[in-house]
């Protein structure tokens, strides 16, 4: 705000900018973050939410660094054990891995998978939708039919039948989960490029000599960020819920792997052996990240759109 | 009006068509194809040439494609070699199941869902509104196996009121003879999309409820209760009509899980059980026949959409 604001240091020459285009740029992008903040402040179930996402993250991945234990091979001889245990706080699953390690660890790959699938989704779905809407006519065409080619298919069929053709790895779920959420992103982005692309500022960039690249690249896509990561906030929680849909069907990572949906479906194998702890931990550790994210998510989408007045009931 | 549905439907058909081919290109991409998927890793080169000649597969890709595809338009829909019947047959037995489910849940969850909604829209921000705020977020970032999960540990394990599991006949007769047996699925199926359906309207009914029309029936004399039933709720339906339509790709992946949850023989067990067998005909059948019902759904969708809103026009789209 102060930058925009500042005297200009420049010569003034009637058509020259007020500030060097540098500067102007780092106020944009100051203005955007500052933006950022005072949405989350104003709402505070975000920053809820936030914090949620970020304590987990530290317990994931910094965690193992303090708390140690052995998640490779099990030890039947503690197997099943209640939390409160010796050694084991929270317990410990059917083959004996302790079981607040493995939530560090298996919640590694339920963050990495979710917000990379939600980060590839909604990048690739953006770039498709900008340029789709930026060159309009029989390429528009083309890429939106794909788009609607591909939307009404069953996504979780699609993932059921992928995974039983190839073998699983952690880039390939990413993938598998990206490749059906791209397509809202896209959407989305293509209609507010189609009303951005006319705008005078994008048409003051042609004329200058900016090409396609430089109106989609500059224009079209920083312009649709507010609607990118609404989006992308709720896929991160989409995916997380995917991904444990996917392992209760028997769809997962193979051993040694861990993630929170693997541990909560095999959790639920017990149920009636009355190993609550096996369900209630991983149980709760999904719940929670899924609703830090709806919450992030929520909160961003009522920043960026305008919000209702009163009733006049 | 007809003009707008014949173009809508000209366009459904041209998606429909489309996916057709994304389907088309599934089947071709099977590793070491269809061959191999059918016979097994040991089938030995002439058995597979053998079995490529008999399906056509040795033929050029589009005439590949016209054979499929004029014989998924008569309903053939292959063979499936682990049930040793005809896809079709084995997909009549189970859709209707599905459908019986799928059916029952969007029922009860727009009985639930509208009234809640627009209690909520009305309360907005009170304690009421709150709370099944509150609510609705938990269940939406809940997995649904864990509630059907949980629904069957409180109602069937320590209550004993309803079956922890679905009625298992193959005939539809004998599910409908047993409806308690429906109620922990359907109940299960249908929390998620309470949740969503009353968000839905919920929003609807606070915009709607700020709208002119509604302070001009105020204004005339008409009762709280009269403008609500009359002018508030009907104009709110709209919003979730579509995402009505729009949400039965949702339902049926998400009866995978539910029929998984409680044993239900319908598409999803079917597509799941195909999927551990590599049964690949049975499998793409239905991942076609649930895009073109998604298709279809968004048709509707938009009709009805058009037919709820007269001033809503696509004469320009």
């Amino acid at each position: 705000m102060n930058e925009s604001k500042a005297p200009s240091p420049v010569v003034p020459t009637p058509l020259a900018t007020p500030l060097p285009a540098r500067a102007a740029e780092r106020g944009r992008w100051t203005r955007r973050i500052r933006g950022i903040g005072r949405v989350l402040v104003a709402y505070k179930l975000a920053v809820a939410g936030v914090i949620i996402v970020v304590a987990l993250a530290a317990f994931c991945f910094v965690g193992p660094m303090v708390y140690h234990t052995e998640q490779v091979h099990g030890d039947l001889a503690a197997a099943n054990l209640p939390p409160g245990s010796p050694g084991h706080p929270l317990g410990t699953d059917d083959v004996g891995f302790d079981l607040l390690g493995r939530l560090m660890l298996g919640g590694r790959t339920s963050l990495i998978v979710g917000i990379c699938a939600a980060i590839f989704a909604t990048l690739f779905g953006a770039v498709w939708g900008a340029v789709a809407g930026y060159i309009g006519g029989v390429g528009d065409m083309l890429m939106m039919r794909v788009v609607d080619a591909l939307s009404p298919m069953p996504s979780l069929f699609i993932l059921i039948f992928i995974s039983h053709i190839l073998p699983l790895n952690l880039l390939l779920l990413i993938l598998l989960v990206s490749f059906v959420a791209w397509l809202g992103p896209a959407r989305l982005v293509r209609g507010e490029s189609l009303s951005l692309k006319v705008r005078d500022f994008v048409q003051a960039g042609h004329t200058m000599g900016g090409g396609a690249t430089h109106a989609i690249v500059r224009h079209l896509l920083p312009n649709t960020a507010g609607t990118m990561l609404v989006n992308a906030s709720f896929q991160v929680a989409d995916a997380i819920l995917y991904v444990a849909a996917l392992s209760y069907l028997g769809i997962s990572l193979p051993p040694p792997n861990a993630d929170w949906g693997t541990m909560l479906s095999n959790g639920t194998q017990f149920t009636h052996a009355g190993y609550w702890w096996m369900i209630v931990f991983p149980g709760a550790a999904i719940v929670l990240v899924v609703m830090a994210f709806n919450l992030i998510g929520e909160a961003l989408s009522d920043a960026f759109t305008t919000r209702t007045r009163g009733s006049n009931v | 009006m007809t003009g707008f549905v014949m173009r809508r439907l000209g366009q459904a058909l041209f998606v429909a068509w489309l996916v057709s081919l994304v389907v088309f290109v599934l089947t071709r991409s099977l590793p070491g194809g269809a061959a191999k998927a059918t016979l097994g890793k040991e089938a030995t080169a002439a058995q597979i040439a053998e079995f490529n000649h008999q399906q056509g597969f040795d033929r050029s890709i589009p005439e590949q494609y016209w054979i499929w595809i004029s014989r998924v338009v008569q309903g053939d829909f292959g063979y499936s070699y682990r049930l040793n019947m005809p896809v079709s047959s084995a997909i009549a037995n189970a859709l209707p199941k599905t459908m019986l489910l799928v059916g029952l849940a969007t029922a009860v969850s727009l009985l639930v869902a509208i009234p809640l909604g627009s209690v909520q829209a009305i309360r907005r921000g009170k304690p009421f509104d709150r709370l099944i705020g509150a609510c609705s977020f938990l269940v939406y970032a809940t997995p649904t196996f864990l509630i059907g999960l949980m629904l069957i540990l409180v109602m069937a394990v320590e209550f004993q009121v309803f079956p922890s599991s679905a009625p298992t006949s193959d005939s539809l007769v004998t599910i409908l003879g047993s409806p308690q047996g429906m109620v922990l699925p359907v109940l299960t199926l249908a929390l998620g999309n309470i949740a969503l359906y009353a968000r839905y309207m919920r929003s609807s009914m606070s915009e709607t409820l700020t709208s002119d029309f509604v302070r001009t029936a105020r204004a005339k004399g008409l009762s709280r209760a009269q403008v609500l039933a009359r002018h508030a709720v009907p104009n709110s339906l709209r919003s979730v009509v579509t995402i009505v339509g729009f949400s039965i790709p949702g339902l049926l992946a998400g009866s995978v899980v539910v029929e998984q949850v409680f044993n239900y023989p319908g598409m999803g067990m079917l597509f799941w059980t195909a999927a551990q067998y590599n049964d690949y005909p049975t499998q793409l059948a239905i991942v076609l026949l649930v895009s073109v019902a998604t298709v279809l759904g968004s048709l509707v969708a938009d009709i009805a959409y058009r037919l709820l809103d007269p001033r809503v026009s696509y004469e320009r789209v």
